[in-house]
């Protein structure tokens, strides 16, 4: 277990270290998240509908969209570099390998919404400070869900024609449950309802997490290997 | 007020059509493709390469 | 004649016989629900669109079962007919969606008074088309043979396991949207000739189905044998 997770970091640390060097697809993703804020706003009637009822739709597409744009490039590096060859050919653990990107991709999309969540506040004027935590937790766990299917799916399209239209294609549908239910409960927790009436959404979240996590480490061998 | 029964008729005959007209099409678009490759199997099939 | 050459063409052949079956047993289903069933008073003629609409549901269903079971027996048996069943399935299943997906709204037009609803069946219906699209876009978009029947089989298996998380997101949904009541006739005490033309739409499309797989996938079967060839040139 610990060599494990000692793999798995070690892949995830060494995706972070070259996505660092280079810091194309992290600012191409902060972008893009600012510029759909920025357009949402003015997509917005602002005396017809007040920004607090539809904060939380905005808040999800921009992070749904912007994880889209980081996990696209989160392969090409691996790709350009033949990367993923030399690490197929030691003797990893598939499911070390798909951890360790799973991690780093985590931490690619974390710090887009952690970028997005400060503009949104700004641009939105939506005090979100009484729900902070509830918020960072919810989107902690619809971003495992997003994630977790997108890092199966880039290692698959990233080798194939169309790559960047081939991810969304097949990762959008993926992505509705965990975005209806982190839409939810931002929703509530703006709203500062009870904790009652967001369970079956944070059942549904924790359920789709655990299941895909498990489902991608099993899958994974048939995406990498021959 | 009376209850009606709703004159919608052509909801219905429209329904039938785009039913019957989907799945002849893709039918005859599977007929044609099979014919084809049929043929083409037939011909000797590795000189039908590069398709 | 190669024997799988001879095997693909039988194929092809069983599978034209029984879409004729299915297309004589689906105009049959036409004629039934069209002069030998009652008209629903309420709901006026257009409900009896459900007898095409409901098979159709049914069949894009059994469908997609079909590609996410054999996705899963292809990763673990590794035979490539396999992939060309499942690949077959899912166009089919293409079709069964854009039927359902296309008589729902007109039914529901005049049911609800609005062309689309996010019911349950329709929006798991829209779902597995999109899943069924981007399935075949991935193949088209793989070159390898090897590379394209694993990377089919793991979005087969993710999809199968979506279904039942787009259900609880739907069900979720709607308990807290409730949405207008539905008039379904779809309920145990439907009269006879309306439950015998529902049965029957059901048996047909099925063959229907059956029919379009069979011959999808003997299709399937000559083209990879031209690739086959075309690979070892």
């Amino acid at each position: 277990m610990a060599e494990f997770l000692r793999l798995a970091f070690a892949i995830a640390g060494k995706d972070i270290r070259l996505e660092l060097r280079s810091r194309t697809a992290l600012l191409s993703a902060i972008v893009f998240s600012a510029l759909v804020l920025v357009v949402f706003n003015f997509a917005r009637d602002p005396t017809a509908i007040a920004a607090v009822d539809l904060a939380p739709s905005v808040l999800w597409v921009t992070f749904a969209f912007g994880a889209v744009i980081a996990l696209n490039r989160a392969f090409y590096v691996e790709r350009e570099n033949a990367a993923l060859d030399g690490i197929l050919l030691a003797p990893v653990p598939r499911s070390a390998l798909y951890v360790g990107k799973l991690l780093a991709n985590l931490a690619f999309v974390g710090v887009v919404e952690a970028v997005a969540l400060p503009l949104f506040v700004l641009f939105f004027n939506v005090s979100i400070g009484h729900a902070l935590p509830g918020i960072l937790g919810v989107t902690a766990l619809a971003t495992i869900g997003f994630v977790s299917v997108g890092t199966i799916f880039s290692a698959m399209v990233v080798r194939t024609r169309f790559a960047e239209l081939m991810l969304p294609v097949l990762l959008l549908p993926f992505m509705v449950p965990p975005l209806v239910g982190a839409v939810q409960v931002t929703s509530k927790l703006l709203a500062g309802r009870p904790l009652s009436e967001m369970v079956g959404w944070l059942r549904l979240l924790t359920l789709y997490d655990i299941g895909f996590v498990t489902l991608c480490i099993l899958v994974f061998p048939a995406v990498v290997d021959e | 007020m009376p209850f009606e029964t709703p004159q919608n008729g052509g909801f219905l005959v429209a329904a039938y059509v785009v039913a019957a007209v989907i799945y002849l099409v893709y039918a005859v678009s599977l007929w044609i493709r099979a014919s084809r490759a049929m043929r083409q199997a037939g011909q000797g099939g590795s000189g039908a390469a590069g398709q | 004649m190669t024997p799988e050459l001879l095997a693909a063409s039988r194929i092809v052949r069983r599978g034209q016989v029984l879409t004729i079956l299915g297309l004589l047993a689906a105009t049959a289903v036409y004629v039934i629900a069209l002069c030998y069933t009652p008209m629903e008073m309420r709901q006026g003629l257009a409900q009896k669109i459900f007898y095409v609409h409901a098979p159709a549901a049914w069949g894009a269903l059994v469908a997609f079962a079909v590609v996410g079971i054999v996705s899963i027996l292809y990763l673990w048996l590794h035979d490539e007919r396999l992939d060309l069943f499942a690949a077959s399935s899912a166009e089919v299943g293409i079709a069964f969606s854009l039927v359902m997906l296309t008589t729902g709204p007109i039914w529901g037009k005049t049911v609800w008074g609005t062309w689309w609803t996010w019911d349950a069946r329709l929006t798991l219906t829209l779902f597995l088309f999109f899943l069924f699209i981007g399935y075949l876009a991935l193949r088209a978009a793989v070159q390898d043979r090897g590379e394209r029947a694993r990377f089919s089989a793991v979005v087969g298996i993710m999809g199968l396991v979506l279904v039942p998380f787009i259900h609880l997101s739907v069900y979720l949904f709607r308990t807290l949207h409730p949405q207008p009541v539905l008039l379904k006739p779809s309920a145990p005490s439907m009269p006879p000739e309306m439950l015998r033309a529902l049965l029957s739409g059901m048996a047909a499309f099925t063959i229907l189905y059956i029919g379009f797989v069979v011959l999808r996938y003997g299709l399937a079967r000559l083209e990879n044998l031209r690739e086959g060839a075309g690979d070892a040139l």
